[in-house]
């Protein structure tokens, strides 16, 4: 398994937690995918290079990825390659590090992401 | 009135039965009857009283015994008490033009211890007629219960016994008219019983008595009171209904009034959103479960969300994964079947021949490293076997959560927009304490107006309920009015008569008076015109004077100066008394007889003269004289022999003690029997 844990920044969890009381999603997991997604999206490369994961939140490969972890491996191994890169675990950990941060800015900064239905509504053609 | 014949039977000194003719002559109106003291002449007189009057008669023997006793007492001595004495009187009344012959039966007697008193009146009316025909004619009485039942009150319409008094008397009653004191009350007796003063007196009292029975009857005054009640219940009826009237009008004044209030304090209410208030409740409830709804749908949004759903915003990058899991799929598939290619060439080059196994050699490994070279791949992700199978997984639940969430996204507006227009319905809503007091407000009102509602009902009912009942009042009236106008008749009639009996009363006694002033002029006239004839002195008194107020006679000499009565002699007095009485007959129209007894005791020869001459002829048309033989004597006698009709003399056995009636004078006829 090339990824053991997802950790996040004391930043990245603040902002985290207000999410989490807007939108009613009370699981840091499932946000962290949304917000891992939310930057994939994004074809440009983050500007931030070194995350700090410094805050208490932690949780496994397993927890964060769930029943798609192939499909989210294969997502950032496929980042991995469009950078020019290795993908071996180091890469990808720091792939997915740099996503999942700037994923939760992108959350944070959209208003519209402020609530489970703009999320959800974000995603799906109405 | 004339006296024609009385019988005594066994009464006081009579013994058996002794009759005496009284019918006077014509010029001869005198009946002398002689006794000596003590014979029974006052018995006589007193006999016609009795008869006539009964317990009522004045008789000089009765003194103040009880009329029972005297009965008794009268009855003779000798005679059987169980058999008992009788009065007879036979007398002529001219009644309505026609002379009726009376006759008078008073009997008595003892059974036992009781007395028992009978008196019988017999008449015969048509007397007088057989008498103009055949001159003398016995008089045929028949008895009549009715005036034998009722005579104490007819014969006070034949001769009061107030005027019998006055006709009936004797010495000592002229002894004390002579007293001018006691003679005004004779005088006035006299003038109002014999001048027909009392008359009038009476038609005046029968005519107050006429008035006071002049009253409504009993039903008529019923009808009256029933009337006056109707309408004192009328007014009522009608005062009430007036009354329920104004409070109908009050109180649905009071009930506009509270409408009003009512409909204002809604209006306030509704524009405080009152109703919305009302709706707060419901519109809370509603936004509750719209709430819960919405909490439903984002918990299963969340529960989407936290599902593949996120993936959706990478779909190139999964098309990249797809296509790189094909190749990769594709590669690893070429290895295998270049590993199976390799060893079925080896196998097919053993078997072919060498010829061509160059060429087919060459052939095979170009297929092969064709082959080889797909296996090749730029980009190795090493991608799990069953990607594209998760893929393909993927992309249907990817499609039901899309759908999911596209329904549930639009749950989530409908039920935002919902609570939006809630909120906002509740937002009109104001705040609660406001529209609490409204409320309270609007609900006393309610019950205001529900009770002036009641107020109102409770009015109209009994105004209805008056109406009806002023209607029966009034047709109840109606009726009795009917019948009223009836009595009213009577009533008008009733007073009509009290009216002209007032009227008629008040005629009377100006009649009265002036019929009293009259008579007493006459009175005096003719009391001073017989003192005059009998007076010796003739020029003594020369005016006399009745006082109308009180009747006291006063006399004026020659210089008009009042005579004391004192001054008068005793016979003087008599003669007055004489003179008084005569006056009164003549005024009274001579139409009573003159019962007069021992009328000269104090006279002197020239009076007596003057009586006898003057007065005993003239005294009436039948002059009934009982004298002693002292005072009308033989030369008296003489002088009135002419006027007298019939003489008895009454006979006292002394050793008996019984009278009998002899026909005759002492010096006349017959008179050897008188003792």
């Amino acid at each position: 398994m090339p990824v053991d844990h997802v950790r996040l920044s004391q930043p990245a969890k603040d902002r985290l937690s207000y999410l989490k009381r807007t939108t009613g999603v009370t699981q840091w997991n499932v946000l962290c995918r949304w917000a891992l997604l939310l930057s994939l999206r994004d074809p440009s490369t983050p500007l931030v290079k070194d995350i700090v994961t410094d805050s208490n939140v932690e949780m496994s490969w397993r927890t964060f990825a769930g029943q798609y972890g192939d499909l989210y491996l294969a997502l950032l191994k496929q980042r991995c390659v469009a950078i020019g890169e290795e993908p071996n675990d180091e890469n990808i950990q720091r792939v997915l590090t740099v996503h999942v941060h700037r994923g939760i800015g992108y959350l944070g900064a959209d208003k519209q992401m402020a609530t489970v239905e703009g999320m959800v509504g974000a995603v799906v053609p109405t | 009135m004339l006296l024609r014949k009385i019988t005594l039977e066994e009464f006081g000194a009579y013994r058996g039965k002794q009759s005496l003719d009284l019918t006077p002559k014509k010029n001869k109106p005198i009946i002398l009857i002689g006794g000596l003291n003590g014979c029974g002449k006052t018995t006589l007189l007193d006999a016609i009283q009795l008869v006539l009057y009964g317990n009522r008669a004045r008789c000089s023997g009765r003194g103040t015994k009880a009329y029972e006793t005297y009965l008794r007492e009268s009855i003779n001595r000798k005679a059987d008490p169980s058999r008992g004495s009788a009065i007879t009187l036979e007398f002529t009344v001219m009644t309505g033009g026609h002379e009726h012959y009376y006759r008078l039966v008073r009997s008595w007697h003892i059974s036992g211890k009781t007395l028992k008193e009978f008196l019988n009146v017999y008449v015969d009316e048509t007397y007088g007629e057989r008498v103009k025909a055949q001159r003398s004619a016995e008089p045929e009485g028949k008895f009549n219960r009715l005036l034998s039942e009722g005579w104490a009150d007819h014969v006070e319409s034949l001769l009061p016994l107030e005027i019998a008094s006055l006709a009936f008397f004797d010495g000592e009653k002229i002894e004390s008219l002579a007293n001018p004191e006691r003679a005004a009350s004779v005088i006035e007796s006299a003038v109002h019983s014999l001048l027909g003063v009392s008359t009038v007196q009476q038609l005046r009292n029968d005519l107050l008595a006429l008035q006071r029975r002049q009253k409504l009857s009993e039903e008529e005054q019923h009808l009256l009171d029933n009337i006056r009640a109707q309408e004192a219940e009328r007014e009522a009826v009608v005062s009430q209904y007036d009354i329920a009237h104004q409070e109908l009008a009050h109180s649905r004044s009071e009930l506009g009034k509270a409408q009003r209030k009512l409909d204002s304090l809604e209006k306030a209410f509704a524009d405080e959103g009152g109703d919305l208030f009302t709706r707060r409740v419901e519109l809370e409830n509603d936004r509750k479960q719209a709430l819960v709804r919405l909490a439903q749908v984002r918990t299963e949004l969340t529960q989407l969300a936290a599902g593949p759903l996120p993936l959706l915003m990478v779909a190139p990058l999964l098309d990249d994964v797809r296509q790189q899991a094909r190749i990769e799929q594709e590669a690893q598939q070429s290895a295998q079947v270049l590993e199976v290619l390799e060893e079925r060439d080896r196998w097919l080059l053993e078997l072919m021949p060498d010829a061509t196994r160059a060429e087919v050699l060459k052939r095979l490994d170009d297929d092969r490293a064709e082959r080889a070279a797909k296996t090749q791949l730029a980009v190795d992700l090493r991608l799990p076997h069953d990607a594209l199978a998760q893929l393909t997984v993927l992309d249907e639940l990817l499609q039901r959560d899309t759908q999911r969430s596209a329904q549930l996204l639009h749950s989530a507006a409908e039920l935002a927009e919902h609570l939006d227009q809630l909120d906002r319905q509740l937002a009109g809503v104001p705040a609660q304490d406001k529209v609490e007091a409204l409320q309270a407000a609007r609900g006393e009102q309610i019950v205001e107006v529900t009770r002036c509602e009641t107020t109102r009902d409770r009015a109209t009912a009994k105004l209805e309920d008056l109406k009806r009942r002023r209607e029966h009042v009034t047709t109840l009236l109606e009726r009795a009015h009917k019948e009223f106008v009836r009595t009213k008749v009577k009533a008008e009639e009733v007073e009509r008569v009290i009216k002209y009996s007032e009227k008629a009363r008040d005629t009377l006694e100006r009649f009265g008076s002036a019929l009293l002033e009259r008579h007493i002029s006459r009175l005096e006239v003719a009391v001073l015109q017989s003192f005059k004839v009998l007076m010796r002195k003739q020029g003594l008194v020369r005016d006399l004077r009745i006082d109308t107020d009180k009747f006291i006679l006063t006399l004026a000499d020659a210089d008009g100066e009042a005579i004391d009565p004192a001054r008068l002699s005793a016979g003087e007095r008599q003669l007055l008394a004489v003179s008084l009485l005569w006056g009164l007959m003549r005024v009274a129209g001579n139409r009573l007889p003159s019962v007069i007894d021992t009328p000269l005791g104090r006279l002197d020869s020239r009076h007596r003269e003057h009586l006898v001459d003057r007065y005993f002829p003239n005294a009436s048309d039948q002059v009934l004289l009982l004298s002693t033989d002292e005072e009308i004597d033989e030369y008296l006698l003489g002088r009135l022999e002419k006027s007298v009709a019939h003489t008895y003399t009454l006979v006292h056995d002394d050793t008996e003690f019984t009278t009998a009636v002899v026909e005759g004078y002492w010096w006349s006829a017959g008179a050897s029997h008188a003792g």
